[in-house]
């Protein structure tokens, strides 16, 4: 028993882990390729822009504070921030943690420093104990959200509650390991399974919205983008 | 007047379908990224003037829009019966008048998935019609 425990726990904390990157890795390349054969170069436009360019909008008197005031709320008048605030911060910090916590936490730190000998810095444990539990109750919030409101209940389907799951469990199975309640062998490999199934299933699932966004957001061209686009749809 | 037998068959006419076809074949890569990257949070609701001034009715939330028009179509390879049509010409041009004013935040390009649908329902026949009593004399 302790044997197969410990082979276990050898492949799930090398090669399972370096799989699920693989495939992560592969699914990502094949999407953005994807995402290249769905869109187009822009045509070269015959008339001068400059031309046609109204800066009417634009304060450009007043002091520098309130001048970049003014253009933050342009930006951002018709995005999630400015229609609705409260989920756009919500999910703003969503994401964030949900990408610092795993990636920061000295519990991994200290596998992967074990492991190859390289790791990056690590977040103190009290502060992921509390980044968890917040991600935990933000998953509650937009699971209740999914239920409550009839806008967001009337698309929802059973593959959104499956990846609210997939999402989660890793973040609640580490977060009962590392307080180590019940059967601790039993709650690190179900973490360690999650986690590493829903590192694959990124590019695969709704999921996807994590390399779809660098292309929407940086590359195709549109009116909230970050950086002018050279391709459009 | 069409024949309403006709009207509820789901065979359609060949070169019809051919087109709506190449459409597809077209856009294919398009439709599939959008509706697989397609999150449900219906945050795209609060940017859409007609969801807002219509009391809020959750049919008029964007991204339902495009996955019961042309998600369906999609699914069904266009091969839908003409009811079904109905229902989505109803979402496409009553419910949505393609202001491009949605905002997605992943960024998906709802404009050009609702424009694709009514390509498709143009093929089939299917369009806006701006005069009711026009309409019953054909």
């Amino acid at each position: 028993m302790n044997f197969a425990f410990t082979d276990f726990y050898a492949f799930l904390r090398g090669p399972g882990f370096v799989i699920s990157v693989l495939v992560f890795a592969a699914g990502f390349i094949y999407r953005s390729a994807v995402m290249i054969r769905a869109t187009r170069k822009i045509r070269k436009q015959s008339f001068n822009l400059e031309n046609y360019k109204w800066n009417g909008h634009v304060q450009t008197k007043g002091p520098l504070f309130h001048r970049i005031i003014f253009i933050f709320k342009n930006k951002i008048r018709n995005t999630i921030f400015g229609t609705n605030p409260v989920i756009g911060i919500i999910s703003l910090i969503f994401h964030i943690l949900l990408f610092i916590t795993p990636v920061f936490l000295s519990a991994h730190n200290i596998i992967a420093d074990l492991t190859i000998g390289l790791s990056l810095p690590a977040l103190p444990e009290q502060l992921t104990d509390i980044f968890t539990i917040l991600l935990l109750s933000m998953g509650g919030f937009f699971l209740s959200r999914r239920i409550f409101i009839p806008r967001v209940r009337i698309i929802s389907t059973s593959r959104d509650y499956m990846i609210l799951l997939f999402v989660m469990a890793p973040f609640f199975s580490g977060f009962l390991a590392y307080h180590q309640f019940f059967n601790y062998r039993a709650v690190i490999f179900t973490h360690m399974v999650i986690g590493e199934i829903a590192i694959m299933i990124i590019p695969f699932t709704s999921l996807a919205h994590m390399p779809f966004i660098l292309f929407s957001r940086f590359y195709i061209d549109s009116e909230h983008n970050i950086t002018a686009g050279r391709r459009t749809w | 007047m069409v024949d309403k037998h006709q009207m509820n068959s789901i065979i359609t006419d060949a070169e019809k379908s051919h087109s709506i076809e190449k459409i597809l074949q077209k856009k294919k890569d398009m439709i599939k990224l959008s509706l697989s990257a397609c999150v449900h949070c219906s945050i795209c609701a609060d940017s859409c003037f007609m969801f807002n001034s219509n009391k809020k009715d959750p049919t008029y939330t964007p991204a339902y829009k495009v996955i019961n028009s042309i998600g369906k179509i999609y699914k069904k390879k266009g091969k839908l019966s003409d009811a079904e049509y109905e229902k989505i010409k109803i979402l496409i041009w009553d419910k949505c008048v393609l202001c491009m004013r949605c905002y997605c935040p992943i960024g998906l390009s709802i404009p050009s998935l609702i424009a694709c649908a009514r390509n498709i329902c143009r093929e089939k026949g299917i369009y806006r019609t701006y005069d009711p009593a026009g309409e019953s004399e054909q």
